[in-house]
């Protein structure tokens, strides 16, 4: 069993959004970056992974074990981060461990220690007196010290400053280094991922894109660039999206090889990044502008 | 589960520091109150149901408050246990009123202020032990379905839907039934202590119990977010 987080065919409904059949694998020592822009459904699945959500149709298994039924195993392994502060204001650092740790039986005091000292969190602050990056550091320190072999973070870095963003991708590259376990991180910011994702699952309005290594997609995808007079209506069903211009075009194409063929030398061809590809993809074809 | 009651109490510290105020406040409430009979009955019940539901009312509002819900739900902690934990500190909160409602019958009775008022026997245990049983019973169900602050509203009107439909009912019984419920009410108020207790006592648990499997089946079903 190499699998360590599998979600198939995961559906859930709510008035005026629906995610579709959501399917993905993570392996064990892979960083999976979760990628897609505001409202796809990225903080759903992972509401849904931790059984926050109940889902109407589907499969979740965490280190084999279903989600709902070993519940209480899974989330002992599970160390999660969210985007906003869910811990009690009115407490310190201290009081919010003392609250946490018991629930954990592999609750490690001389871990928590640590990353206190390393990101400088006074245990005797309150919560409510630490800024919004440090909040997520606390987080962090919770969900580090318990030996979790799953990292599950939901936007971490949104509203983080440069020096401790960095400092936290350093620490889940790692993590990483323990074969055992692995990290799902969901991002806006996708030069993170660029930095330190294997493998990248994208979803666009509930429904899955694409999910797979990255490498792969970066040899995959790219960005094509030439004048107006080479496009037409047919040429433009190549690309996943397209940006027009008097100037002339930029289109994404998730198929390199066969652009190759169609355009041949007369445009040009550069290396997309993941935020090309989840711009042209979410746009598609509105990101179509009139020639004048 | 007794982590969780743990942590209702310490995010209460303010509250329970409140507490201290209220103390004086009710102490001068009771002198004020030139109630004749057992006032000790009162006394005791009174300070429990309010101790009791400023607590129950304080911690579902700093759960909400704080969005703890996520956090908790995440934690290895079955959500039955989130709910029995809830149900586990009316007791507790109880027993923070009742201590409220002795030191003041102790400052009460030290500094003689009036008639001397007596410490609680079996029955003002009891009876305030109800009547806060009562009070979150009515509140978790509304709690983990509505939220806070829509509770808050809708708590009185169930609280006052507990004691009027029995009232209700009694005065509609009176009226058709031709004399029959007022020799029953009578024979019941007639009937010996004990058996009026052990009576109350199974009402109470029925409506605790309903009260949480009610809560028991909204929150397992409940979409946390």
């Amino acid at each position: 069993m190499n699998e360590i987080l599998e979600v198939r065919n995961l559906s859930k409904h709510y008035p005026g959004f629906s995610l579709k059949n959501i399917s993905f694998t993570l392996e064990k020592g892979y960083i999976m970056g979760f990628i897609g822009p505001n409202g796809a459904g990225k903080t759903t699945t992972i509401k849904l992974i931790m059984n926050l959500l109940r889902r109407d149709s589907g499969e979740i298994k965490v280190f084999g074990l279903d989600n709902i039924k070993n519940e209480l195993e899974v989330k002992e392994r599970v160390g999660f981060v969210y985007d906003d502060n869910h811990f009690y204001n009115e407490l310190t650092v201290q009081e919010m461990k003392k609250i946490i740790a018991p629930f954990y039986s592999r609750w490690d005091e001389g871990v928590f220690n640590d990353y206190l000292d390393r990101f400088e969190l006074s245990p005797r602050k309150k919560i409510k007196d630490l800024s919004k990056g440090m909040k997520m550091k606390f987080s962090l320190v919770i969900a580090l010290s318990h030996h979790a072999e799953l990292l599950i973070l939901d936007e971490p870095t949104s509203g983080l400053d440069p020096i401790f963003r960095s400092e936290l991708l350093d620490i889940l590259v790692d993590i990483i280094q323990d074969e055992n376990k692995s990290v799902f991180l969901s991002t806006h910011l996708t030069t993170d991922l660029d930095k330190i994702a294997d493998y990248i699952t994208f979803i666009n309005q509930g429904e899955l894109v694409f999910c797979e290594s990255k490498d792969e997609i970066m040899e995959r995808y790219a960005l094509v660039k030439g004048g107006n007079e080479l496009l037409d209506e047919e040429l433009k069903k190549e690309f996943v999206g397209i940006k027009q211009s008097s100037y002339g075009f930029t289109g994404l194409t998730s198929d390199i090889h066969r652009a190759r063929q169609v355009f041949g030398s007369s445009v040009l061809f550069e290396k997309a990044t993941l935020e090309d590809i989840m711009l042209y993809t979410v746009r598609g074809e509105s990101h179509v502008q009139p020639v004048n | 589960m007794f982590n969780l009651l743990i942590k209702d109490l310490l995010i209460q510290k303010k509250t329970m520091g409140y507490l201290l105020f209220y103390i004086p406040i009710l102490l001068l409430v009771f002198i004020s109150t030139s109630m004749e009979g057992d006032i000790a009955v009162v006394l005791y019940t009174t300070c429990t149901c309010f101790i009791a539901y400023l607590l129950i009312a304080g911690a579902c509002s700093y759960d909400e408050q704080n969005r703890s819900e996520v956090l908790l739900n995440s934690l290895p902690i079955r959500r039955k246990d989130i709910v029995f934990a809830k149900y586990l500190s009316i007791f507790v909160y109880a027993v923070i009123g009742l201590t409220a409602g002795i030191v003041i019958a102790l400052i009460y009775n030290v500094l003689g202020l009036g008639e001397a008022v007596r410490y609680p026997a079996v029955k003002d245990l009891f009876g305030a032990l109800c009547g806060a049983f009562i009070i979150g019973a009515a509140y978790y169900p509304l709690y983990f379905k509505f939220g806070s602050i829509k509770t808050r509203l809708l708590h009185v009107i169930v609280i006052m839907a507990i004691f009027l439909i029995p009232a209700g009912l009694v005065w509609l019984l009176e009226k058709y039934s031709q004399g029959t419920a007022v020799n029953l009410l009578t024979q019941i108020l007639n009937s010996p202590d004990w058996l009026q207790a052990v009576g109350s006592g199974v009402v109470i648990m029925t409506i605790l119990l309903l009260s949480l499997a009610g809560s028991l089946r909204i929150y397992e079903n409940k979409d946390i977010s």
